[in-house]
This record gives structure tokens, C-alpha cells and sequence, in this order.
């Protein structure tokens, strides 16, 4: 029993030795302990104490294979440096917080990002092969960023030509209504052509996804259940399939429900689907080219790149150009992955965050390196002593470079909280509609970054200190007597590089975070051309044939009407495209103006026509420039009468009034000639940085168009005045869903959280890097005036002034800081390009930002300079002598 | 040199050629015995060789590994000795001592 045991853990020590000696290791210990037992037995049975005995030898094999180990790898003077170094940072604990601190910001901070740059870029979707699956946008052949949706009669046309796509599948956002009880719900949701599950790759959770009969008219009441609305409509209740429910109006059929990682997000302005249904395309959708209101998915077909397929579609889109100028002229289409289209507007934001990170990075390091130095300088004796006593300089390199790296460790631990809390802020600060955010996290891949970029830290921080450090010859060290405490290399140099160095970047960084505020409070003071303070806004679609013009006319004014009728509600109206609430893509059409010359081709007035009641421009405070708003008689029965927005106006009556011209447009198909009555304010549709839409309103009393926004201005706060405006709208048509509801301030505001986004992160991260430069040159300028103490009590005794001493502290200050920033400018003017598209209103060298960044670095230096240089000037003679 | 490496100096000196038998002259635990004798090969103090398989099938065991000084680990033998001693007529009661049975 104590034998068998015995050779068990001969044979579990083993694996300590190393493989090269581990065979005649265990050979040895087996023959030894076999030998021994052979000799015992020979002569008599073996006694329990000298079984014991042997037992407590094997055991000792234990230290035996142990120091192999530590032979082999050097363990114990890497454990021996580690705890050398550990007892050496107890001592100095000021030294240490403040490195450990420093530390743990940089690289707290870079992990926090690269948490944030996990979740966007590397980490998996939930899909089958998600890379190859792509979204087809159309876009502006002259600037590819502006991408819109795809109009239906274009995808109609190429979709079945395309060869490296398949399957390729259109989807048309849709609202759908559904009732339960005599409660009408709002369902958003989405109707697909065939393929849309297939390109995703992804199976029902439950039931199945449509069949290909199912794309046909009149077999084409069924749905799929997202995940959320299966929970939320049905109480996650798996025997749902099969179960008839009421959707507009329809008895439809739940044919499956979607796992919960399928939310695939197409539409960046809509909410996240929650029930899909085939589409079936209408007969007027072949012809449909002006509004590109579907989106389009697709996976790439094996052996096809997605150069490949956007090159076939860019040779598809000329075709479709050549053949439909009316609506195709100067557009392509623009393949998006579906991986960047999830990581939307922050995969740009990413950039700058990422470059202002790795800046705040190199602070961080110069900081430490610039510590570490001056902490090896003031070792200089003891390294002395242990070089003249014989340890090499590589041991002593070794030795150092252990210390620094238990700092970095330190700092790495303490960094994932400062990762934890970047990331946490990122979260929060994000624009909402970003949803790989969701699943941020410090995961394992966030883990090894930040354990090897403490490693890489802690070798770019250590290694010249070291070297430098350990070069240090024994002689000198041990000779030098001059100060107390440094040798009399002229280390002070080297660290003011460390501290140029840490101002040129802050410089870099403070002057990024001032262009983007910069821009950020022009775009605050931009008017979109109304007010949006205090106005509500319910989206509303009126569906069926049940209403003629006319009464569709009738029902928007009694609703309108009704709404009036709120007792903290002032005035309300309604309005087709409604700014910041519908993106207008590229619905802009074209326009005739009467007894103009035809002008050249690309050359076509075109504007985006609106259709509003006379409330809208009151509620809205759009000003009227000329002529007269539309009034309560502008109906049916009168003539046509059209608004034009003044960009309109200045760009195609540049002499002269637009008010009694006449232009001519066709609204759903239906040709208009209106007379011009008047010219209104500019408004902007999309964001505050964007141009104002040129625009041409038409009366919705001649024009009764079904989908509506009302909007109303309230004299409180507009989202309590909600629930009672959307109450007037079931009063007036029960069974008619509000779509979608909004306060506009904040509609106005969420364009602007990208920017809010970065701007926010940016500046936190400059100033730290403003408060981390400020201490580099503290402590560089302390250092130098401790060095020369004796020098300066020597010239006080001598005669000099307390004021000549503070200047000639200050001028060494000076130079060191007018260095830093003269580098830091010339790297601000090249690293400002960079930021170019996130600027508003400003250059990227904008003279006020770089001048008013200038002064506050001048200024912060020149504290921290001042404090040691006062200090110099309180030395007292007699003391900085007797030191000697 | 510490007192424990001239001890085992010692036993390999008084003819104990194999790890538990140095152990068993010197009561040094096998933890101590063995890092020291590795050193030694290492310094060229030892020379270590595996035993002729005759010599051990005869008594019916495995072959041992086979320990003896060079000229180098016995001239540090003359330094331990100078060094410590007390260690003089160790060897002899060393050789003299008994395994344990």
C-alpha cells in the first residue's frame, strides 16, 4: 500500500522536472526506493516504521524534482528580483501609489476601449457565417457616405440578375396593428421578401419561417414572432404557433417564433422589429423608384469577395442609371457588411477614440518612465554597491525590470476598474441605437489585452531606465558625493525629454477635444429653422380604402380639431415628413417651374415636397418670409397653392419674388400646378450639420395624404400633454394605432449624441492627460531644483537675489515647456486633419482653439514649475552648505 | 561551502556511492542530499554513472545511479576538511556506520 503510494508520487513529482532529465530522475528514485526495499526484505519482514522511513525519503523527492525546476527555469532569481523589488516599493509608497496610479489610468482606459472595440469588431454575431452577410444600400455616386435605402421597382429590376448575392431579400419597415381585445397595439415590423431568413442563416426558435408559397397574395396572412414580442404580446407561450390572432385587421396565422439573439437592426431610424410577414409586391412597386424606403440583405455567394459584388452592382446601378435617369441619375449602390453596419456611426468614433487613448497611453508611459528614472537615479549608490560587489549588468537589468513590472502588474489590476468604469461611461454616453454595445464586457479577450499591454508597458517604461540605471560604473556611483542623493549624470535631461514628451501630447490632445467642443457649441447654437421647445409629435398611419379625399381631409382636421381641445395644448397641426422624426432619404422629386427656361440637365429644380395643414407652421415657429401662409380655405375647392422654403426660393428665383410664379409637381403620381403664395423659413430634416432641405409644402386639404404626424405645442412639458393627445386620436378613429410618439427637443438633441459621445470621452481623456503632463514637469522641475540646492545656496551666500534664483528656475521651466508645446502644435496641425469630418463650422486649425490650448498648457506648466521654483528661492545658505 | 554539502563530501569520500546510502551516513533528508549532489556533477565534483545491469539483477533490483568524486571533489574535500575541523575522523566512522536493517 505505502510502496504503491510511494511510486504514485514519484511518478506525480516527475512532472516537475524538467522533460529532458524527467526519465532518469524518476529511474533513479524508483531504483533507489526498490533497491532499499529489496535489501530491507531479504532479511526479514519490513517494519511499519521503516516503511514509514522510506515513505518520508520519497516525500523529499519532492524538493529534489522542485530544484531541478528552479535550475532549469531560472525561477528563483525571477522570484528572487520579484520579491526584492516588492520590499524595495514598500519602502517608498508615495513613489509607488503615484506609478501605480498613472499606470492604471493608461491602461485602464486603452482596455476600456478595446472592451468597447471587442464588442463592435471582433466578437462573433449570432448568425451563420455573419461576415458574409451584407445590406445593399443606394447612395450618391459623388458622396458614398449619404446611403439610403433601395427604392422597390430598382430592386425588382436587379435582384434577380445579381450573381454574387444569394439569396438577396428586400425589407419594407411596416407598422403593424395588432388587436387584442378592443385595444389597437402598434406593432413594428418589418415585411420581407423571400430569403430574409436564409441570409441570416438563422431557423425558428419555434415553428418555422415562411415557405415560398407564402409570398403570394392571398396566402400571405402569416407572421414571425421576434423573441421580445413573443415575450412581451404573448407571454412567451410556446403553444402560439398555430394560434389565429387579428393584425390589421386580418386574421393572421403565427407560423414561428425567432430565438433571441436574431434582432438583426436593419433600419438605424427605426426601433427594433418585433414581427415579420411575407412581402407581396403591389402592382405600382414595379414603377416605384423615387422613394427608397426598403432595405436589402444578402449573403455573399461562395467564392465571391465583396469587392466583387459591390463592383456587379456598382456596373448594375449605371445600367439602372442609363435606363431610369428620371429617379437613378448620379446614384450607385454601396455594399455594407453586416458587421459594420451594426457598429454604425461609432466605428468612426471609434478612430479618434482610439488615437486619443493611445495618446493618454504615451503620457501614461512617459510619466512612469520619467518616475522610474528619476527613482534609478536616486539609487545610484545602491546600485553601485551591488555592482561592485559583482552582480552583472544584465541581473541588474533583470532586477529592475522586475520592480517595474509588479508596478505595471499593480497598475493592470487597479486598470480594470478604470476599463470597468471607461467602458461603463461608454455605455452610457453611447448614442442608443448601437447594438453590439449591449454586450460590453471585460470577457477573456479584454483580459489578455490588458495583461499584454501591461507586459509591453512595463518594458517600454523599464528597460531604458534600467539599462541607463544598471550601467551606472561602481566607481563613480560610489565616488560621487556631490548631492545627497543623485549621481551626477545629467539625468536631468533625459527626463525633460520625458516631460516634452508628455506635454507634446497633451497638447495633441487638449487641442482635439477643443476643436470638437468648438464644434460641438456651434452646432448647439445652429437653429434647425423651428423651435422645437414644448411640441409634441404622434406619427400616425391611416390605412384602408375606407376614406376619399375628402374625408381623409375631414378626419386629419378633426383630430387636429380635438387636439386643440387639450387644455394645455396651444396649438397643433399636421405635417407629411416631419424633420428629425422621418429621415427624408431621397424622396426629393422634381419640379417644374412655369416660364423659366429648361435648364441643363442635373441642373432640374428638385425639392422635398411636404404636404402640412395651415397649423404646422405656427406650431413649428417656421417664419414666413413673403406672401401668406396656407390658410383654412386653401381646400379642394380652391386652386392649388404651394409654400417654398427660402434655400428654394434664393436658388431658383435669384432676381425677383417667387410669389405668384407657378411650379408643377406630381404627388403620388398625380400631376399638381400650384401658384406659389408665399416664401417660409429653411428647415433642417436630418441633422443640425447637415444643410436645410429644400422644400415645397403643399395644403393637405388638396393634397389628403393617409401618413401624418400631428404635432402640437404645449404650454407645459410635452411628453405629460402624450398620453391625453394620443386619447383625442382613438376618439376620433378607434381601432387606429398611433405609430410612433416624441417629444421634438429631444428628437433635436439624440442627432446630437454621437457627437456628445466623443466629445465627452475626449475631454475626459485630455484632461487627465493635461493633469498627468502637469505632474511630469512638476516633478522634473522639483528634481532639478533639489539637485542644484547646494548651487543655490552658494549664490545666495554669495550675494544673489531670492528673485534671481526664481527666474533662473523659471527659465529652465520655460524652455522645457515651450518645447513641448512647439512639438505638440506642429503634431496638433497634422493629427486636426483626422477629425476633419467631426468638425462644424471650424477649420482643423482653427487659430482660437490651438491659441487658447496654448495658453492653459503655458499656464498649468508654469504652476507646476513655480512651486519648485519657489521652493529655490526659500534654500537657506547655511543649511544647503552644512548638507555637505 | 556549508557543513551539509562537506558531509556529503564526506560519505562519497567514505565509499557510499548511492543517494539513500549517503543519506543514511549523513541523516541528511533526501531534499538536501540530492540538490547537493547535482550541484556537485554540475561543478565536476561527481562523476554519476548508472550501475552495470549484471551486478544489480543479481540482487534482484533495478541498476542504481552509481556516485564517486573526481580529483576535483576530492581536493574540495581537503578544503571542507580544513574548513570544518570538526569533521576529522568522520569519514571513518562513516564507513564504519552500519545500514540501517
Amino acid at each position: 500500500m505505502m510502496h504503491r503510494l510511494s511510486l504514485a508520487l514519484l511518478r506525480l513529482f516527475a512532472t516537475l522536472v524538467p522533460l529532458r532529465d524527467r526519465g532518469e530522475w524518476l529511474a533513479e528514485w524508483e531504483s533507489e526506493l526498490q533497491a532499499r526495499r529489496a535489501r530491507l526484505a531479504s532479511r526479514q519482514r519490513l517494519t511499519p516504521e521503516q516503511e514509514l522511513d522510506m515513505f518520508r525519503r520519497v516525500l523529499g523527492s519532492f524538493h529534489d524534482a522542485a530544484w531541478l525546476r528552479r535550475q532549469f527555469t531560472l525561477d528563483a532569481d525571477v522570484v528572487h528580483d520579484f520579491k526584492h523589488g516588492a520590499r524595495l516599493l514598500r519602502r517608498s509608497p508615495g513613489f509607488t501609489l503615484l506609478t501605480v496610479g498613472v499606470l492604471a489610468i493608461g491602461i485602464g482606459a486603452t482596455t476600456g476601449i478595446f472592451s468597447v472595440i471587442d464588442a463592435l469588431l471582433v466578437r462573433e454575431l449570432p448568425y451563420r457565417d455573419p461576415e458574409r452577410i451584407v445590406l445593399v444600400f443606394e447612395t450618391d455616386a459623388a458622396n458614398r457616405r449619404a446611403i439610403e435605402g433601395v427604392a422597390p421597382a430598382n430592386f425588382l429590376d436587379w435582384h434577380p440578375h445579381v450573381r454574387s448575392l444569394e439569396p438577396v431579400s428586400a425589407i419594407e419597415p411596416f407598422g403593424f396593428t395588432y388587436t387584442e381585445g378592443s385595444e389597437p397595439q402598434s406593432m413594428p415590423g418589418a415585411r420581407v421578401s423571400s430569403g430574409f431568413f436564409e441570409a441570416f442563416g438563422v431557423a425558428a426558435m419555434y415553428g418555422r419561417t415562411f415557405t415560398p408559397e407564402e409570398f403570394t397574395a392571398g396566402r400571405n396572412n402569416v407572421v414571425v414572432l421576434s423573441y421580445g414580442t413573443w415575450a412581451q404580446r404573448f407571454g412567451a407561450d410556446p403553444t402560439v404557433v398555430g394560434r389565429v390572432v387579428r393584425i390589421n385587421g386580418q386574421p393572421t396565422t403565427v407560423v414561428g417564433v425567432m430565438p433571441p439573439s436574431f434582432a438583426p437592426r436593419l433600419m438605424t431610424t427605426f426601433n427594433e422589429r418585433g414581427v415579420w410577414a411575407p412581402k407581396v409586391w403591389a402592382e405600382h412597386e414595379y414603377r416605384l423608384r423615387g422613394s427608397r424606403h426598403f432595405n436589402a440583405v444578402a449573403r455573399l455567394k461562395a467564392g465571391f469577395t465583396s469587392d466583387q459584388a459591390q463592383s456587379e452592382l456598382e456596373g448594375i446601378a449605371e445600367r439602372l442609371a442609363q435606363q431610369h435617369p428620371g429617379a437613378n441619375r448620379g446614384k450607385t449602390m454601396q455594399l455594407v457588411t453586416l458587421r459594420d453596419h451594426l457598429a454604425g456611426d461609432l466605428r468612426s468614433s471609434i478612430n479618434v477614440l482610439g488615437a486619443s487613448v493611445l495618446l493618454l497611453l504615451g503620457i501614461a508611459i512617459a510619466n512612469t518612465a520619467n518616475l522610474i528614472t528619476t527613482r534609478a537615479t536616486a539609487r545610484t549608490r545602491e546600485i553601485g554597491v551591488r555592482s561592485a560587489l559583482g552582480a552583472d549588468r544584465g541581473r541588474l537589468v533583470r532586477q529592475l525590470l522586475a520592480e517595474t513590472l509588479l508596478l505595471a502588474g499593480v497598475g493592470c489590476l487597479l486598470g480594470l476598474l478604470v476599463a470597468y468604469g471607461t467602458a461603463r461611461l461608454i455605455v452610457w454616453l453611447a448614442p442608443g441605437d448601437i447594438p453590439a454595445l449591449g454586450s460590453i464586457g471585460l470577457n477573456t479577450r479584454v483580459l489578455l489585452f490588458s495583461t499584454a499591454l501591461t507586459f509591453i508597458v512595463a518594458m517600454v517604461t523599464g528597460i531604458v531606465p534600467a539599462w541607463r540605471g544598471a550601467g551606472i560604473r561602481a566607481s563613480e556611483a560610489l565616488t560621487n558625493r556631490t548631492t545627497g542623493h543623485a549621481g551626477a549624470r545629467p539625468g536631468g535631461i533625459g527626463r525633460s525629454r520625458f516631460a516634452i514628451a508628455e506635454l507634446a501630447l497633451a497638447f495633441v490632445l487638449l487641442s482635439g477635444s477643443g476643436l470638437l467642443f468648438r464644434s460641438f457649441a456651434t452646432l448647439l447654437a445652429t437653429s434647425p429653422g423651428f423651435a422645437p421647445e414644448g411640441v409634441a409629435a404622434l406619427q400616425i398611419f391611416v390605412r384602408g380604402p375606407s376614406r376619399t379625399p375628402a374625408q381623409m381631409a375631414a378626419f386629419y382636421q378633426q383630430v387636429i380639431d380635438e387636439m386643440k381641445s387639450v387644455p394645455q395644448v396651444r396649438d397643433a397641426g399636421a405635417v407629411s415628413v416631419m424633420p428629425f422624426l422621418n429621415t427624408t432619404g431621397g424622396s426629393s422629386v422634381p419640379i417644374v417651374i412655369d416660364g423659366q427656361a429648361v435648364p441643363a440637365p442635373g441642373n432640374e429644380p428638385s425639392a422635398l415636397v411636404t404636404v402640412a395643414t395651415p397649423g404646422y407652421f405656427p406650431v413649428m415657429r417656421i417664419p414666413l418670409v413673403e406672401g401668406r401662409l396656407f390658410e383654412g380655405h386653401d381646400d379642394a375647392s380652391r386652386a392649388p397653392v404651394a409654400l417654398v422654403s427660402s434655400a428654394f426660393a434664393r436658388r431658383h428665383w435669384s432676381t425677383g419674388s417667387p410669389v405668384g410664379q407657378r411650379i408643377r409637381v406630381q404627388i403620388q403620381g398625380n400631376p399638381i400646378a400650384a401658384e406659389v403664395i408665399g416664401v417660409v423659413g429653411d428647415v433642417r430634416h436630418d441633422t443640425l450639420d447637415r444643410p436645410a432641405t429644400m422644400e415645397v409644402f403643399v395644403p393637405h386639404a388638396q393634397v389628403p395624404y393617409s401618413a401624418m404626424t400631428f404635432v402640437a405645442r404645449t404650454s407645459g412639458d410635452p411628453k405629460a400633454a402624450l398620453p391625453e393627445l394620443k386619447a383625442r386620436i382613438y376618439l376620433s378613429a378607434p381601432g387606429q394605432a398611433v405609430y410612433r410618439t416624441a417629444v421634438l427637443q429631444d428628437l433635436v438633441a439624440s442627432t446630437l449624441h454621437d457627437r456628445r459621445f466623443m466629445l465627452t470621452l475626449v475631454v475626459v481623456f485630455a484632461l487627465v492627460a493635461v493633469g498627468l503632463a502637469a505632474s511630469g514637469v512638476y516633478g522634473v522641475m522639483s528634481l532639478v531644483s533639489a539637485q542644484r540646492t547646494r548651487e543655490f545656496g552658494v549664490r545666495l551666500a554669495l550675494g544673489a537675489k531670492r528673485g534671481e534664483i526664481l527666474r533662473m528656475v523659471m527659465r529652465q521651466g520655460v524652455a522645457l515647456t515651450t518645447t513641448g508645446i512647439a512639438i505638440g502644435l506642429a503634431g496638433a496641425l497634422v493629427s486636426g486633419r483626422l477629425l476633419q469630418r467631426f468638425l462644424f463650422g471650424i477649420g482643423s486649425n482653427d487659430v482660437l482653439t490651438l491659441s487658447a490650448v496654448c495658453v492653459t498648457l503655458c499656464g498649468v506648466a508654469a504652476l507646476a514649475c513655480l512651486l519648485p521654483a519657489l521652493r529655490a528661492t526659500r534654500v537657506s545658505p547655511i543649511a544647503a552648505l552644512r548638507s555637505e | 561551502m556549508t557543513y551539509q554539502t562537506a558531509l556529503v563530501l564526506e560519505a562519497l569520500a567514505a565509499g557510499r556511492h548511492h543517494g539513500w546510502d549517503i543519506m543514511d551516513a549523513t541523516d541528511l533528508p533526501s531534499g538536501t542530499v540530492y540538490p547537493i549532489l547535482r550541484r556537485f556533477e554540475e561543478q565536476g565534483l561527481v562523476r554519476a554513472r548508472w550501475e552495470r545491469e549484471g551486478a544489480a539483477r543479481r540482487e534482484q533490483r533495478p541498476p542504481r545511479r552509481y556516485y564517486e568524486l573526481t580529483p576535483a571533489g576530492h581536493s574540495r574535500l581537503a578544503d571542507a576538511r580544513m574548513r570544518f575541523r570538526a569533521m576529522a575522523g568522520l569519514g571513518a566512522h562513516m564507513a564504519r556506520r552500519v545500514n540501517p536493517a
